[in-house]
């Protein structure tokens, strides 16, 4: 008996938290729920579905990728612009609608600049207008045989790229 | 952008484009009639703080086809915190752009009073209708 006695263990203290364990639990639960209902809901036959905010935003983003534009940034006057592709400069004399630029946006030139290149004295010119992918290699196609522009053919040395194009995309 | 271009000493009036390559000439010939403007606020010292302190202008010149996509880019306002007037909009097949700036200045002229001296210098400068 005094040997079964001692290996009865004393009671431990009361966890104050351990009655609210349920309610951490249930709050965990209805968490996930709203995580859940934020991208999908049931319709009335119990079929899961696509939220309609999530819908619209996947539409949204079909119709962008069918619906994006390759554009150039031309120097609007004569004068001094940043340059990226230059060695040992950081800047470029150019005339007024030379390239700085080439890109590719489907947001549209005030979703890409808003007035950003109006203060750096650029003009956008939209070139092509259509699916991401061929604008995508419209603009490849122009960064790239930019080198060979009777403009930058006539410095010394050459630029690889336009001044504004930090990479070949 | 570690460096600032050097363009025109007064900036006040900004104008941009939006420009199919069939209207290069076009923006390019607006870029003339900003530097007029410029001029004539310099001389005029309408730089006073009760002056907008920036007028963008960025008309959207593209054929009709390409117009409705633009449709959402369009935007006339006077921002008085920043004293700032932004005016980008679609030109119409056969309107002149200074026409749509104009109609612009005096539609924001009539609902904000301090547009009211940009509409009056751009009409000194380039007249009512002629640009």
């Amino acid at each position: 008996m005094v040997k079964q006695s001692s290996k009865i263990k004393p009671a431990s203290p009361p966890d104050p938290g351990r009655n609210y364990r349920w309610l951490w639990w249930a709050l965990g639960l209805l968490l996930v729920v709203a995580a859940t209902k934020a991208y999908l809901q049931y319709n009335a036959l119990g079929d899961a579905e696509l939220a309609p905010r999530r819908l619209a935003k996947l539409l949204r983003e079909l119709d962008e990728l069918d619906d994006a534009e390759q554009y150039v940034l031309l120097a609007a006057k004569a004068g001094r612009y940043p340059c990226f592709s230059c060695t040992g400069k950081s800047s470029i004399f150019l005339h007024q609608g030379q390239v700085w630029k080439y890109g590719v946006t489907r947001k549209g030139e005030r979703g890409r600049y808003g007035n950003w290149h109006v203060d750096q004295g650029l003009l956008y010119f939209i070139e092509y207008t259509g699916p991401l992918q061929e604008c995508l290699r419209q603009e490849k196609l122009k960064i790239y045989h930019y080198a060979l522009l009777p403009e930058n053919l006539a410095r010394t040395p050459p630029l690889i790229r336009p001044p504004g194009n930090k990479q070949d995309n | 952008m570690s460096e600032k271009t050097t363009l025109s000493p007064t900036r006040l009036f900004r104008f941009g484009a939006i420009a199919h390559p069939s209207y290069q000439a076009q923006a390019f010939e607006l870029m003339d009639v900003e530097d007029r403007l410029n001029a004539a606020a310099q001389r005029a010292a309408a730089t006073a703080t009760d002056f907008p302190q920036s007028i963008y202008f960025i008309p959207i010149l593209v054929p009709d086809t390409l117009a409705p996509g633009y449709a959402d880019e369009e935007e006339i306002s006077y921002h008085a915190d920043e004293q700032r007037v932004f005016i980008r909009q679609l030109v119409p097949a056969g309107t002149e752009p200074l026409t749509v700036l104009r109609a612009a200045l005096a539609d924001l002229g009539e609902r904000h009073p301090a547009v009211a001296p940009v509409r009056a210098l751009v009409a000194e400068v380039l007249g009512e209708d002629g640009g």
